[in-house]
């Protein structure tokens, strides 16, 4: 087999035993790895209702072919586990070395379950996998973690993936880190991680699998490298990162704004993409194998110093810290991008929650005397502290930690009405009436609200933007039209496959260069099988359709792929004036995207739609 | 901002191209309509509209934005 080993390592925290299993080739063809891998796992082996936090849960890293190679980010990895923010399947991919790194101990991927009875770390290498012990880790922040664990082992090529404090304390919304700047950050991997007292993960290997035909992918390398340096289509991703979205973002009126009150900010010069490359700015890295070069160093030293080892706030946290709190200082932003980042909390799930406080302190729900300090909108010094209470638990942090959901429901009020989540999973920074695809995308993710589970708008409003998927139509991105089928395709073959190889999902964005039918090519001369276009969109069907399957276990029905109520309110300026996404709208997209799913009106995959992914006999 | 005398868009990239050398050569491809990766959004009297070719005329009062088609999030 090329592109795998054919091998998971399993890991029993509880009775600190390891196991080997194995898989086949016709295994990995029908799920390539990463995500699919992780789905397949979690449905065969996690019973309905299990605890996220208990013993009982899994905690999956998985590679896909592509880790064999370096490539456009395909030495990141996907995270897969039952999440105790939404109770759902939740899959978060990073990018980073760690995938690359576990391929090369020999194993395609690496099972957590149990909890260990004191806090531990683990370390794998190409010749054994040992459990060591880490009392001294524990309360530390994930760039200490990090040095005391390299200085011990004496291995500076070591890559080593850990949690904060937040996933220690059991935030719901902690994530994991790795190699300090890459996050699997949404959903509370972090949570599951800290509840089996596990710290750190730390990988080193080299025993990457044979790849069919290197000479085929270096020329294939080459061609895409050259695209990316001369076709234009990555001139502002590479200049500005992900900060190339947010005046843009702002001129379209759909930059999440007050609590989503408003989809434009009135102080966007002092943090677009010009203002934050002249404030904060301190250089750019590159993900391992990518010639386009989108993460931004940063550093600043008043009012608030940061340093420049972690990574800097890309848009989704510019926009949660920013424009979402009414917070145009580009350093405001930067410290509190840091503080989620050392102690291990996902950027968008806090920077939502602060915006839920920050609008029950502006309509009498809570006051000074509930938080202990000031929080009006666009206060800095507040948002620092509440996220140093969320992290730690103190106060009302305790609640917060729990969620938006969760909280407001705690908190009462009424408050319920602007708690800004889809099934638990709060939302991301691209506000849906002014790009109704992504409202749908929204409402059906998996995971609750998730902004990279399909494709953006924006990029299907000239032609022939992908017509290998059958896209040749331009859309508007504020009409309802197409939008079920294209939300339905790209949920497919953006969210789920690009974290299956694993591939980064940026170069994969029209009219960029890596193309399905290039995507594709690069699978088979990995592998040395054949795919077409249309098998391989099936692999990313049959895994989310399996992840549909697991949340109808748990209970999810039609009722819960809705969108909050503020998004029916018709925006009354930008660039999205006059637009708005009610629940007829939302109903009759869902009525025609079921349909395309192959789906009962209740969201349930019918047992033709299971026979026909091959998922009925599994 | 730039203020323009009214045209076809493409006659503005030219006016604007005198102020932003280079910008032409980004915003116009080969086939001398508006680059894949960029769009021309004008905007009258609080309504966006997307202009799709160099042939589009903009008239007097009207604002154009250049932004790129996707960004990354």
């Amino acid at each position: 087999m090329y592109g795998y080993h054919g091998k998971i390592l399993r890991v029993d925290l509880t009775r600190r035993k390891i196991y080997q299993e194995t898989f086949d080739e016709k295994f990995a063809k029908k799920y390539v790895g990463g995500v699919g891998f992780g789905f397949r796992w979690l449905y065969d082996t996690l019973p309905a209702k299990t605890d996220p936090l208990s013993p009982e849960n899994k905690l999956i890293f998985a590679t896909g072919p592509l880790c064999s190679i370096s490539f456009l980010g395909s030495t990141g990895i996907s995270v897969t586990t039952k999440s105790p923010l939404t109770g759902l399947i939740a899959d978060s991919d990073m990018r980073g070395r760690m995938g690359g790194l576990l391929k090369g101990t020999g194993y395609d991927a690496l099972v957590l379950e149990g909890k260990s009875s004191e806090s531990v770390y683990l370390q794998i290498t190409e010749d054994s996998v040992d459990i060591v012990e880490a009392k001294d880790l524990w309360g530390k922040d994930i760039k200490e973690t990090q040095e005391k664990i390299l200085s011990k082992i004496n291995d500076r090529e070591a890559v080593v993936t850990s949690i904060g404090i937040a996933g220690e304390n059991l935030v719901k919304y902690g994530n994991i880190a790795s190699d300090l700047r890459n996050y699997a950050g949404r959903g509370g991997t972090g949570a599951v991680m800290g509840s089996k007292n596990l710290k750190a993960i730390v990988i080193r290997g080299k025993l990457r699998p044979r790849v069919a035909d290197a000479d085929k992918i270096r020329t294939l390398i080459k061609e895409v490298n050259h695209l990316i340096k001369t076709d234009g289509s990555c001139d502002t991703l590479s200049r500005y990162g992900t900060w190339n979205t947010t005046g843009p973002a702002d001129f379209k009126g759909i930059l999440p704004t007050k609590n989503f009150q408003k989809t434009t900010f009135e102080y966007i010069d002092k943090i677009d993409g010009d203002a934050m490359l002249n404030r904060i700015s301190a250089g750019k890295r590159s993900c391992p194998g990518c010639a386009i070069g989108c993460r931004h160093v940063v550093k600043a030293e008043k009012p608030y110093s940061v340093f420049p080892d972690l990574e800097g706030p890309e848009y989704e946290s510019v926009a949660s810290l920013g424009p979402l709190l009414l917070n145009a200082d580009p350093v405001v932003i930067a410290k509190a991008n840091e503080l989620c980042n050392l102690y291990g909390m996902d950027t968008i799930s806090t920077g939502v929650i602060i915006s839920y406080v920050m609008e029950c302190v502006d309509r009498g729900v809570l006051a000074e005397d509930n938080l202990g300090f000031n929080l009006k909108w666009g206060e800095g010094e507040g948002i620092l502290k509440t996220i140093e209470i969320i992290a730690h638990r103190q106060g009302i942090g305790d609640i917060l930690a729990e969620g938006v959901k969760a909280a407001s429901e705690k908190i009462g009020k009424g408050s319920e009405n602007w708690a800004m989540h889809v099934k638990g999973l709060e939302i991301p920074m691209h506000d849906p009436r002014g790009k109704k695809g992504m409202g749908l995308a929204y409402a059906t993710a998996l995971k609750g609200a998730d902004h990279e589970s399909s494709m953006h708008d924006e990029a299907f409003e000239k032609e022939n933007a992908l017509p290998d998927l059958g896209l040749k139509e331009p859309m508007s991105r504020k009409q309802f039209d197409g939008k079920p089928f294209l939300v339905k395709t790209l949920q497919d073959y953006w969210g789920i496959m690009s974290d299956a190889l694993p591939i980064c999902k940026f170069p994969m964005i029209p009219p960029r260069p890596l193309t399905p039918a290039r995507l594709v090519k690069l699978l088979n001369l990995v592998t040395g099988w054949n795919f077409t276009i249309e098998e391989f969109l099936q692999v990313g069907e049959r895994t989310f359709n399996l992840g549909r399957l697991f949340d109808v276990r748990e209970g999810i029905s039609r009722s819960d792929d809705t969108l909050p109520r503020r998004f029916a309110e018709v925006l009354s300026e930008g660039g999205s004036a006059g637009e708005n996404l009610d629940s007829d709208s939302l109903k009759t997209m869902l009525d025609e995207y079921y349909r395309l799913r192959g789906w009962d009106n209740e969201g349930r995959p019918y047992p033709e739609t299971l026979k026909r992914l091959g998922l009925e006999v599994d | 901002m730039f203020a323009v005398n009214p045209a076809a868009l493409g006659k503005i990239i030219d006016q604007l191209e005198d102020r932003i050398p280079g910008l032409k050569e980004k915003l116009v491809n080969q086939e001398g309509n508006i680059h894949p990766a960029y769009v021309v959004i004008l905007t009258t009297g609080g309504v966006q509209k997307l202009l799709k070719n160099v042939t589009c005329q903009v008239e007097d009062g009207d604002e154009i934005s250049v932004l790129p088609v996707i960004s990354g999030g």
